[in-house]
């Protein structure tokens, strides 16, 4: 398993497409949080010292390049056919399916460690008397984490599902989309009175990690979404036995 | 068994699974306070009281009204309000229970329970959930209400009614949010003070001295409706006693002040005669708590903003007669005006000349005002900077800015054996300078050169301790003269707080929102806040109040859980200055990394093919 996790996070960093995806990301993150003036993630017109921007913009910026990472996944291994290639080895769907979780994790890992200029920079320009509530940062840090898992679980089940990657890629966006608004919205729409709805949406959790307050039911939330997918996955492709 | 049938029911089983511990775990949970202030988590404080089965022996009923099917949104909040009183009730155990009352389960009391309600200070709210078909509206009463035995029963709003209405009616959820976040962290304090409040028998009584031109009530509606929360709080004016039969005029004048706990004179114009000082220093010498917040130099700011556009600022006749009481006591009050830098300042309308010929000559601008200062207890241990070494006082600590208008600073004096610990809990900034009165007040005085070469001057000083009277080895007043009163020469320990600017407990009035009215603006905010965003700077005037009010009064309890003001800013200097070469990093920097770690995959790469 190890082996095939070295191999999918090479294919990703010998390939251009990693590094576009995480440039893309600090690249848009960069702009919106330091130089474009008129957005309202920008932190110098804030004038407040706190990254809080980062973590209510990553989430969508996610939403767009995560998809990416992982629509090929599977879907590119179906389409050459080196899936059947794949499957004789002696692995495990499981072991394989996490090999593929785990090498587009490290990617969303890859891509918020840089981030800690961000941190850098407040820490330097914060006024003397200001403390910059490091406790809360890393909640936000760890439920970005989370964000990132449940999205790379999702693309690398809906990329079991097709040979096309951009079917793929559609597919896990709006999946995604689903879990990080359409629950929200449905809740919000419908006026829902005991947040069950809500709670099965990301946002949720996500903004209770963030508040500073770590919460074994929100980690719980994660990690069930997370696995769920990946059994999923499992099913999908235990299904080409049938 | 079917692969497929079995792969089916595999899965089936791993939602119902996880669906499953989720559920248990919903009950079953921990939480982790990883915030740097541990903002979630019971301060010890509050442990103290809940457990002190001396102080609170009875049994606490909590009565919650925050009840009907609420939106989701709403029913978290709820939920951590229902967290924290579990916690409260950890510590409490059986002297704490909670219950539910649901106002509109019975409709011919519902009437009578709201204006019940009313009369404790809580409102009705009507709740809306964003959602496109408002039709049936949840009702609901966000807070609690505590009953004791033996006391009255006291209401605890949970959340700022008016700023959620808004919230709602502007469709506004991330307002809202934020409005549930704060008031989550603000919960403790709600709930510890308010315990601490019905479990003391008596509520002890404030009262602001009149008689020479101090502050009106306009001026201190913020800070009676702040106080009066807690405290009975009333005028006195020494030489206005209510007739009793049984004593003389003088020996009432004498103990006009027995009942009154702690005393605040807030900006005397006029001087003090010697009959009303001989009285307020037996008052003090009887342990009643003093909290002076004097100018000693009259501003004549009517003058600044009538048509002359200048004034002076003349320092008062004698020091309103107060200076060698004050200086008995360990304290001498500067005539002088201090001026803040800029960074320092706090806004105000300021006129100057008009720049359009065909106008006024005079315009109206708002401007840093030096003559604003805003202070602090700097001596905060923050890293890096060597001048803050020892801890802030427990009243200042965690203040936001204090704004003080044409304050002046204090000198606190050395004496031999003296009884009395002088400690500074309010100072100006490191780089400070003032001007003696007579002084010319106007707008060019922020762009004259100054030398700015005095640190950290003190603007509030605290006196604790045995304090000797002025009257000590001299006659008493000729007034009281033949009258049997007892004369003390020297305190029983007791406390005074010195500030040396009289408007530090006035609040602005609004007189521009509403024509033909006067509104006077809550007294940690700034009444230009309405008008530039930029200026909607929270204060500490109104915490310095209630936090010094307590500590002079001993109530350390709440003191200890209000909530702390941390800043969390960027300093907008230091941004000006590195805002380019700061841009440049946080965008280059981490794609260089990017690039790096595609070097370095390249490098590797190239290793391994030439083996």
């Amino acid at each position: 398993m190890w082996a095939l996790y070295v191999k999918e996070i090479r294919s990703f960093l010998s390939s251009l497409i990693g590094y576009i995806v995480i440039g893309v990301f600090l690249l848009i993150t960069g702009v919106f949080l330091w130089a474009d003036t008129s957005s309202s993630y920008n932190i110098f017109e804030s004038g407040q010292a706190s990254i809080h921007g980062l973590f209510e913009l990553a989430p969508y910026v996610f939403l767009m390049l995560i998809p990416a990472i992982t629509m090929r996944s599977f879907a590119e291994e179906k389409r050459v056919g080196t899936i059947e290639m794949l499957m004789t080895k002696p692995l495990s769907d499981y072991q394989i399916i996490l090999a593929k979780f785990f090498a587009g994790f490290t990617l969303v890992i890859l891509s918020l460690i840089p981030t800690i200029t961000y941190y850098w920079c407040i820490q330097d320009l914060k006024d003397d008397l200001s403390v910059i509530d490091t406790g809360r940062m890393w909640g936000s840090y760890l439920g970005l984490l989370f964000i990132g898992g449940a999205y790379v679980a999702i693309g690398v089940f809906t990329s079991s599902l097709s040979k096309n990657q951009v079917v793929a890629f559609i597919l896990t966006v709006t999946v995604c989309l689903i879990f990080l608004m359409g629950f929200d919205g449905l809740s919000l729409a419908m006026g829902e009175e005991d947040g069950t709805l809500m709670n099965l949406g990301i946002w949720a959790h996500y903004y209770s990690i963030g508040k500073g307050l770590i919460d074994t039911r929100d980690i719980t939330y994660f990690i069930s979404l997370i696995a769920l997918f990946i059994v999923f996955t499992k099913m999908v492709l235990a299904s080409r036995k049938w | 068994m079917n692969p497929k049938i079995r792969s089916f029911l595999f899965v089936i089983g791993t939602i119902v699974l996880i669906l499953l511990i989720n559920y248990i775990l919903s009950f079953k949970f921990v939480r982790y306070d990883i915030t740097s202030d541990q903002r979630y988590s019971l301060k010890k404080e509050t442990i103290a009281l809940l457990e002190d089965e001396d102080k609170y022996p009875g049994i606490l009923t909590v009565k919650i009204y925050f009840t009907g099917e609420l939106p989701a949104d709403w029913a978290n909040f709820k939920e951590e309000v229902m967290l924290k009183l579990d916690e409260y009730k950890v510590y409490a155990g059986s002297r704490f229970n909670y219950e539910f009352v649901d106002i509109y389960a019975d409709k011919s009391t519902y009437q009578q329970d709201l204006e019940y309600l009313n009369k404790l200070g809580l409102k009705e709210i009507v709740v809306s959930d964003f959602s496109e078909q408002k039709g049936e509206l949840t009702k609901t009463v966000p807070g609690i209400v505590l009953s004791y035995p033996d006391q009255e029963d006291i209401g605890v709003s949970l959340l700022p009614v008016h700023e959620v209405r808004y919230a709602m009616a502007e469709n506004n959820r991330d307002f809202l949010l934020n409005l549930f976040l704060e008031s989550q962290v603000d919960l403790e304090y709600k709930l510890t003070s308010a315990i601490n409040r019905i479990v003391n028998r008596k509520k002890k009584n404030i009262a602001f001295l009149q008689g020479h031109g101090e502050l009106d009530d306009q001026e201190t509606y913020s800070a009676r409706s702040v106080l009066g929360e807690f405290y009975n709080v009333s005028d006195i004016e020494i030489l206005k006693v209510v007739k009793d039969d049984n004593l003389s005029y003088e020996n009432q004048i004498f103990h006009s002040l027995d009942n009154i706990d702690l005393l605040i004179i807030a900006k005397p114009e006029k001087s003090f005669n010697e009959l009303e000082k001989f009285v307020l220093d037996q008052y003090a010498m009887n342990g009643g708590k003093i909290l002076w917040s004097l100018d000693m130099v009259n501003d004549n700011r009517d003058t600044l903003y009538s048509e002359r556009g200048s004034t002076y600022g003349i320092p008062y006749e004698n020091g309103l007669n107060l200076t060698d009481q004050l200086h008995k006591y360990g304290v001498r009050i500067e005539p002088v005006l201090l001026l803040e830098t800029l960074k320092n300042s706090a806004p105000a309308h300021i006129p100057t000349p008009n720049s359009n010929p065909n106008g006024p000559p005079i315009a109206y601008r708002i401007v840093d005002w030096e003559l604003y200062p805003k202070v602090l207890d700097y001596r905060q241990p923050i890293n890096g900077n060597p001048n803050n070494l020892a801890d802030q006082h427990i009243i200042t600590s965690g203040l936001a800015p204090v704004k003080m208008e044409y304050a002046s600073y204090i000198t606190p004096l050395v004496k031999k054996r003296d009884q009395v610990k002088k400690s500074v809990i309010l100072e100006t900034s490191d780089s400070t300078s003032f001007r003696r009165a007579p002084v010319d007040i106007f707008w060019q005085i922020i762009k004259q050169k100054k030398i700015r070469d005095k640190q950290y001057l003190p603007t509030a000083v605290l006196l604790e301790g045995q304090f000797e009277s002025l009257w000590k080895n001299r006659l008493v007043p000729k007034e009281l003269d033949g009258q049997s009163i007892s004369f003390k020469e020297e305190s029983v320990n007791t406390k005074m707080l010195v500030i040396s600017d009289g408007d530090v407990f006035k609040n602005d009035i609004d007189s521009v929102s509403k024509p033909g009215m006067k509104l006077p603006v809550a007294l940690d905010r700034s009444f230009y806040a309405k008008y530039d965003r930029r200026l909607s700077v929270l204060y500490g005037n109104k915490d310095l109040l209630l936090n010094s009010v307590e500590y002079l009064l001993g109530e350390n309890t709440v003191l200890a859980v209000r909530r702390k003001f941390i800043p969390e800013r960027l300093d907008p200097v230091k941004v000006e200055e590195h805002k380019a070469k700061w841009k440049f990093i946080n965008i280059l920097l981490p794609l260089l990394m990017i690039a790096l770690l595609g070097a370095i995959q390249l490098v590797i790469r190239n290793e391994r093919y030439r083996k």
